[in-house]
């Protein structure tokens, strides 16, 4: 009888011993944290459903966050947190890649691992990086200018948050398109911090100070939002674009407001960044070291187009079903 | 009081200013420049009111921003649906709300202003960006956008509001009870307490009313901008700190004229306007902002130690 008790033991032990692996694999018990930059913008709302999407494909644990203050410490203090709850992955989009540093480097000595998105960090270990490709997004605005202008005319561009790698590479790739088209003559090219008030009174300066613009180019739609009310007041008639594709400014390239928006496809961010760290946790998949979210893919919306996309975009969150409130 | 001199000087210092760029900045001097500029600077004045007046009574206001933020998202729910009387109504009373919140913690629960206007700061942030879920709220009727958009004359409205506003402000500050005992209060609060005055239903006031202006501005705003989000402000408490110290408003509280906005915010405007007109990189701004404001404050303590010394 005490022969069988102790082989009844040992075989339960060694049970408990094999299945142990497999049981931490049990993707409820998987938990993973998405730090973004900001939840006061659409895009970055789009990014936490997709987020969830992926999230309910594998059926694990998700919580999406964002700095309350848009400012690289309070991410690593999130970081922080996540690493003190134990979160088993936490995905980054820095607000800041040189600032983000020391707390990706707080979650390699917890032995957490972190993905990163969006915007390139510059140090820390990460399992991957996944992003949209800013370049092409500014080449593609660069190009619908030189269409439209037929390869003549002025402009001034919109910079995004100086010293952000998203603001740098998208003007990276206007300015390489623009400067093919000798015809086209950039006026001014200066920063309204990716803000939609910022944009409204640089452009009213800019106004002044030029007579005569054909176009305007800018970062990111409220940019192009705010510019288009600073020259409706003025009565100006001046073609506004930007990138994005938020509904707002969709709404816009409707009503012929704006010119044209190009998507950079908050969602399939999100989705691409979630899913292969779930893959890496669950499936052991390391995930490739640069993933180009949509790569190749993005063209300009304009109002030809625009119904189309929409419409797209709408079938694709019910076939996820993510909730759109 | 040495308002006379110090107000003189600056007066002095903004024509000096203005006649600066005038000469030396092309396309300055243009008619649209100079409305443009009206406009910028009233708006900056209209955004300084509130801070200014919880400076008055030796405190801060730092939730003016994201209480514009919450109260003009509300009211935008309401305007775009054809309500725009009720809109405005709702975003002031609602301002004015998170004001008496404000008031009512320092006041009667003596919890420092600073801390709990930098905690509203926060909380009422997050409730808007709650709120707006990230989307903005747009396409007003021409029933509201008048606020922002319409011009009297060659004036813009946002001027004659600003205008409007101040005036009734300094009115309020220099000829009503309530005003002496915000001066009392901003002086020194143990002794107008002493002295039998309401200090906590003065300071209840005080910041009700700033938050009021807070929405009043945020309004104005979106009014301009045909959309509400919730990142409206960000920068408010600061660029208001800095029009209330160039417009002669002191952080030691009870000192300085409501009018003295108008000055600072025109300094502001200038310096923002120039950088950009000159094509100079943004970041100028703020580097000659930080020193605009050490020198206005150097100036004027020169001034007042010598006119004590004269006394």
């Amino acid at each position: 009888m005490k022969r069988v008790l102790w082989f009844a033991s040992l075989a339960l032990i060694a049970v408990l011993a094999l299945s142990g692996g497999a049981v931490a694999k049990d993707p409820k018990d998987v938990h993973v944290a998405l730090v973004m930059k900001d939840l006061s913008n659409r895009f970055f709302v789009e990014m936490k459903w997709g987020g969830e999407a992926a999230a309910k494909q594998h059926g694990i644990k998700y919580t999406p966050l964002a700095p309350e203050k848009y400012a690289v410490d309070n991410q690593i203090r999130i970081m922080e947190d996540l690493i003190q709850k134990k979160v088993d992955a936490i995905v980054i989009v820095p607000i800041d890649g040189a600032g983000i540093v020391s707390g990706i480097e707080r979650a390699n000595k917890a032995k957490i691992p972190v993905f990163n998105l969006n915007t390139l960090a510059s140090g820390g270990d990460v399992i991957g990086y996944a992003g949209v490709d800013h370049v092409i997004l500014g080449q593609i605005l660069g190009q619908y200018a030189v269409d439209t202008l037929k390869g003549k005319g002025t402009l001034v561009i919109l910079e995004g948050t100086t010293g952000a790698s998203s603001a740098i590479e998208r003007l990276e790739g206007m300015t390489a398109v623009l400067k093919k088209a000798s015809g086209i003559k950039v006026l001014a090219s200066t920063t309204a911090k990716y803000n939609r008030q910022q944009a409204m009174k640089v452009m009213e300066d800019l106004l002044t100070r030029f007579p005569e613009i054909d176009m305007v180019l800018c970062a990111n739609d409220a940019m192009a939002l705010g510019a288009k009310e600073a020259i409706k007041d003025a009565r100006r008639k001046i073609l506004v674009a930007g990138i994005d594709a938020i509904p707002e400014a969709l709404e816009a390239v409707q009503k012929g407001e704006l010119g044209g928006t190009v998507d950079s496809n908050g969602f399939d961010q999100g989705f691409v960044a979630v899913d292969l760290t779930a893959k890496y946790l669950l499936k052991d998949q390391k995930p490739p070291k640069d993933t180009k979210v949509g790569a190749g893919q993005p063209t300009i919306i304009t109002k030809n187009t625009v119904a189309a996309f929409e419409k797209a975009k709408i079938e694709k969150f019910k076939k996820f079903g993510v909730k759109m409130d | 009081m040495t308002l006379s001199g110090r107000g003189l000087f600056r007066l002095a210092a903004v024509l000096l200013i203005l006649a600066a760029a005038w000469a030396f900045v092309p396309r300055f001097g243009t008619e649209s420049n100079l409305i443009n500029l009206l406009r910028q600077a009233c708006l900056l004045a209209l955004i300084a009111a509130g801070v200014s007046l919880s400076m008055l009574v030796a405190g801060l206001d730092l939730s003016i921003g994201s209480v514009a933020a919450l109260s003009s998202c509300l009211a935008a729910s309401l305007i775009v649906q054809g309500h725009a009387v009720l809109g405005v109504v709702a975003g002031l009373a609602g301002g004015a709300l998170g004001g008496m919140l404000n008031g009512f913690m320092i006041a009667k629960l003596k919890i420092p202003f600073f801390i709990m206007t930098f905690s509203m700061m926060f909380i009422i942030r997050g409730l808007a960006m709650t709120y707006t879920q990230g989307t903005s709220i747009h396409g007003f009727p021409p029933s509201f956008t008048w606020l922002g958009k319409s011009f009297l004359g060659p004036i813009p409205m946002p001027v004659i509001l600003a205008a409007a506003v101040l005036g009734l402000l300094h009115l309020l500050l220099t000829k009503t009870t309530f005003g002496r005992i915000t001066y009392a209060v901003g002086a020194n609060a143990d002794a107008a307490r002493f002295s039998g005055l309401a200090v906590d239903r003065t300071l209840i006031q005080v910041y009700a009313l700033s938050g009021c202006l807070a929405s009043l501005a945020g309004l104005v705003y979106i009014a301009r901008l045909n959309a509400a989000d919730a990142d409206l402000g960000m920068l408010w408490p600061l660029e208001g700190i800095a029009v209330a110290v160039i417009g002669g408003i002191a952080f030691s509280g009870g000192e300085g004229n409501i009018l003295g906005l108008v000055l600072g915010g025109i300094v502001m405007a200038v310096v923002g306007n120039c950088v950009n007109l000159l094509g100079l990189p943004a970041r100028f701004q703020d580097f000659f902002i930080g020193f605009v404001i050490i020198l206005v404050v150097l100036v004027d303590h020169i001034i007042q130690s010598r006119s004590k010394a004269v006394k």
